[in-house]
């Protein structure tokens, strides 16, 4: 198995996947830097049968999809569906996956981990929930508000690349929303950026590892 | 249907649309020009999610969900358990 690889999917149909799109360059950034060699399905690529063709060519060891969900999918450029629950799940057998997308730890995630021997998985059991800002939509990586969303969720691959446990993963995600969401709450911030901790919050408690 | 349940359904109805304006009230500080994703359900603006809010909408009982529960787990010293 080659254990320096990571797998990517983010498409960019809507407001929402662009978001992801953009915000998951800085973690191929990290990889990069790491010496991953990047299996990167961007855009019309992430598709099912590019997917597939990836997994059966490619061995990575880390795989973070990036797109809508629900709890037995994970979808791809279009809605297409690319992995589903009991069809064909087993393509991430001995894989850590990180799921951002909505709901899919609930049932796929579950189904991975006690079936599939996927080695664990970090995801949502509710919607993933994203505020930006709408003058910032041509520039997703300058929005200061997604950036309260986006940058704990990052930091669970960062740091799975970096060598460290899904656990540590997913404890150093869920440290920095708590961060977050403090620094939000104390009198330094406005209350415009107040209005956003139920959202972090949410997202917050929505984000489980299974393993 | 007898009065006792009749009044109890009233009390819920009662609960839930104090919820609901409750929610609407929070929604409003938002800034206008911040935009809110649900999932794959859609992008909204603001005054969008008011709206799914006041037309008891999937959406809008989501965002009622989301203040609530927020509000519920700050009453019960959630935020401290993460010291």
């Amino acid at each position: 198995m080659n254990d320096s690889s990571i797998l990517i999917t983010r498409p960019n149909h809507d407001r929402p996947t662009n978001y992801l799109f953009y915000w998951s360059k800085p973690v191929i950034k990290t990889a990069e830097d790491r010496g991953f060699s990047i299996l990167d399905l961007k855009g019309k690529k992430a598709n099912k049968k590019a997917l597939t063709s990836y997994f059966k060519r490619h061995k990575p060891k880390i795989v973070f999809f990036n797109g809508h969900g629900n709890i037995d999918v994970i979808t791809g450029i279009d809605n297409q569906i690319l992995i589903k629950a009991n069809d064909n799940d087993d393509l991430l057998a001995d894989k850590i996956i990180y799921a951002r997308s909505c709901k899919s730890a609930k049932m796929l995630g579950e189904n991975c981990v006690r079936n599939k021997k996927v080695i664990a998985y970090i995801g949502y059991i509710n919607d993933f929930i994203l505020l930006n800002d709408s003058e910032k939509v041509t520039k997703p990586l300058k929005d200061k508000i997604a950036s309260y969303f986006l940058e704990p969720s990052n930091l669970v691959v960062k740091t799975l690349i970096k060598g460290n446990s899904p656990k540590e993963a997913y404890d150093r995600s869920q440290k920095e929303s708590i961060r977050k969401i403090k620094h939000l709450l104390s009198p330094k911030t406005s209350k415009e950026e107040k209005s956003l901790v139920p959202y972090l919050w949410r997202n917050m408690k929505a984000q489980v590892l299974i393993n | 249907m007898n009065k006792k349940t009749k009044k109890i359904l009233n009390e819920e109805e009662l609960i839930q649309e104090d919820m609901k304006l409750l929610a609407i009230e929070r929604l409003k500080s938002i800034p206008s020009n911040y935009q809110i994703s649900v999932g794959g359900d859609g992008s909204f603006s603001r005054d969008e999610a008011i709206e799914n809010v006041k037309n008891d909408s999937e959406i809008g009982k989501e965002l009622i969900d989301v203040q609530i529960e927020f509000l519920r787990d700050m009453a019960q010293g959630e935020l401290y358990k993460y010291e």
